[in-house]
């Protein structure tokens, strides 16, 4: 009787939704069990599924961006000004589009000299660790055919470069350049509009497939906090269009992005072109693929394994030494341009070296110390902070947020209308963190179990 | 049947497949020429100018082939450059510098074809670059256009030798 009176309670929307769980539970998507943490979570240990997050952000902006550019040679540049300058709205989109690219290329290596350091490639982890390597290298690649899109001078540049590095190849070189980007920029621009949008998402996708591991945490704050941090991000620096590409009109100085100003530092070095701007990065991407297969000792804490951490840290050191030096260039215009963007070999190579050698002693000194301390002292448990809010204080304080998050909102939409597009990037992702500070304090509340 | 002629057979069945599904997508080879785009610059004749439309020592801009779409006859992989040297020898290259893609032009001041961009400098005699960062590459020559001039002094383009963008002598020419 209790029983019958308790399912006659259960509401038809409960029932529903307990029907299609169990019907989900014979698909795939029931595989992956999202984990909420009940309380603040070091974001180091998912900075994986925040990587995602800007995937999807990247995902949801990018097919809205779809809507009004157009893959050719003739409007290409226009249609991305238009979407910028006059289409309602574009401004918006493409802001945060541009700063999601550049947060999950940051935010995929980050994650990756993580679990470098914290030895999480091992423990059966080899797979999800190799996924994950090519997965960062296809993530540059996909940023890379993005910014070529507008087809502005920094474009261009970063085509021919790329053209012209893959013809650098050995044998296959000539042949793989002429498959990929066919004849001309009218198929380039159509060509790299489709690795864009379709083909390396996909394959993107499909490796993620075999890099998730099945347990995922999913921290809504966090989540919305990162979320919201980019989009302000966006609004106090706004990216600008570049110089339309003009076949007649000689170049100005550009660099590439970020991303990618470490290769350009290298080819502008005056190498061999193949061995500078491909043996040499190929190499760098074979050695992180065969960390799990060269260190295959147990030990899992850094300084456990020093040289593999040399390996960790002098990387590190490479790569922002590199990427430092990829954006300069000699300010005299008196010179020739090509004069101008050479780097000398000799400083270069010799820094590089001297970064090396001194990550590679830095981190065996920092090792053999920090292995005695750790054999001196006992593991200390972690201290945890107690602060006690109570019921009523974590629902004034929501309440608080919520207003603030009201006014926000009405700022946003106030700045919006009146043409402040900045301003309104700005307020629209401080909305989102809010909203992430809000789910934050109500699960802190909710786990002391005040109201019992 | 002996466990032995089972392996035998089964490696038998198994070689058999491969070569049938081998056989069965080799036709599919030939998308090599859907992606290398290359349509049928090779053959097609085209009038570019009559030869008096120039005086020696000058050059014009022309854009083969031409097929009437703005956005394609827009690419510079499509420009080239006719040049009458001094001596009234004609001579026409692809516009698009080997180095970076940039567009070159001829100089009848200093009698050479130059790159605005990284300053290469080619010689419009024979379409190789002596100077500059195209000179340094291996492949370093401007693919060149074939000519062919008729009975009235028209001249005609008649193909391409090399591949725009990577040179004379790049591969697949």
């Amino acid at each position: 009787m209790a029983k019958k009176q308790q399912e006659a309670k259960k509401s038809r929307i409960v029932e529903a939704y307990e029907w299609t769980l169990s019907r989900l539970e014979r698909t795939i998507f029931m595989g992956i069990r999202f984990f909420q943490p009940k309380r603040f979570l070091n974001p180091h240990g998912f900075l994986g599924m925040l990587t995602f997050i800007t995937f999807i952000i990247l995902g949801i902006t990018g097919v809205l961006l779809m809507f009004y550019y157009k893959p050719s040679l003739t409007s290409a540049y226009d249609s991305v000004k238009a979407i910028n300058d006059d289409i309602e709205f574009g401004f918006i989109l493409r802001n945060i589009h541009y700063h999601a690219s550049n947060a999950m290329v940051f935010l995929a290596l980050y994650h990756m000299f993580y679990q470098f350091f914290a030895g999480k490639y091992k423990l059966r982890n080899e797979v999800i660790w190799i996924t994950g390597v090519l997965l960062g290298v296809l993530t540059v690649i996909e940023a890379y055919t993005g910014y070529d899109l507008i087809l502005n001078e920094r474009a261009v540049l970063a085509i021919n470069i790329g053209a012209s590095l893959t013809n650098s190849i050995p044998f296959i070189g000539p042949t793989l350049a002429q498959l990929l980007m066919g004849s001309g920029f009218s198929d380039i621009v159509i060509r790299f509009y489709v690795f864009h949008v379709f083909l390396i998402p996909v394959l993107m996708g499909i490796l993620m497939l075999l890099h998730f591991p099945r347990n995922l945490i999913l921290d809504l704050p966090m989540i919305s906090v990162i979320a919201g941090g980019i989009i302000v991000t966006a609004g106090i620096f706004p990216v600008d269009l570049g110089a339309k590409f003009t076949p007649e009109v000689p170049p100005g100085i550009t660099v590439p992005e970020w991303y990618l100003t470490s290769l350009y530092a290298f080819i502008r070095t005056g190498i061999d072109k193949f061995v500078a701007g491909v043996l040499a990065p190929t190499l760098f991407i074979l050695l992180f693929l065969a960390i799990p297969f060269i260190d295959r000792k147990k030990a899992v804490h850094w300084s456990e394994r020093p040289w593999v951490s040399g390996i960790g840290v002098a990387a590190l050191g490479q790569i922002i030494v590199t990427t430092v030096w990829g954006f300069y260039v000699n300010p005299d215009p008196t010179i020739e341009l090509a004069e101008r963007l050479e780097i000398d070999p000799l400083p270069y190579y010799g820094t590089l070296i001297a970064v090396t050698l001194a990550a590679f002693a830095l981190t065996l000194a920092a090792s053999e110390w920090v292995k005695e301390k750790r054999k001196k002292r006992p593991r200390e448990t972690p201290q945890t902070f107690k602060i006690r809010v109570s019921d009523k204080a974590a629902t004034l304080g929501a309440i608080i947020l919520i207003i603030l998050q009201l006014v926000i909102a009405g700022l946003a939409l106030q700045a919006y209308t009146a043409g402040q597009q900045q301003l309104a990037l700005i307020e629209i992702g401080a909305s989102l963190m809010i909203f992430g500070f809000l789910l934050h304090l109500l699960r802190f509340a909710s786990s002391q179990g005040v109201s019992k | 049947m002996t466990e032995e002629r089972k392996s035998r057979r089964s490696f038998i069945q198994t070689i058999l497949a491969a070569v049938s599904g081998l056989l069965a997508i080799s036709p599919f080879s030939e998308i090599v020429r859907y992606l290398r785009s290359r349509g049928s610059a090779g053959s097609i004749r085209q009038k570019i100018a009559n030869i008096n439309d120039l005086p020696p020592n000058n050059r014009l801009v022309f854009t083969y082939p031409i097929t009437g779409d703005p956005e394609k006859d827009k690419d510079p992989f499509r420009k080239f450059l006719l040049i009458k040297l001094p001596d009234g020898t004609l001579k026409a290259y692809s516009m698009v510098c080997v180095h970076l893609w940039c567009l070159v032009d001829y100089k009848p001041e200093r009698l050479q074809i130059e790159c605005p961009c990284h300053g290469s400098i080619y010689d419009p005699e024979t379409g190789v670059a002596f100077k500059g960062p195209a000179a340094a590459q291996p492949n370093k020559t401007l693919p060149e256009v074939k000519l062919e001039v008729d009975e009235n002094g028209d001249i005609y383009a008649v193909g391409v030798v090399g591949v725009i963008g990577y040179g004379k002598e790049a591969a697949g020419s």
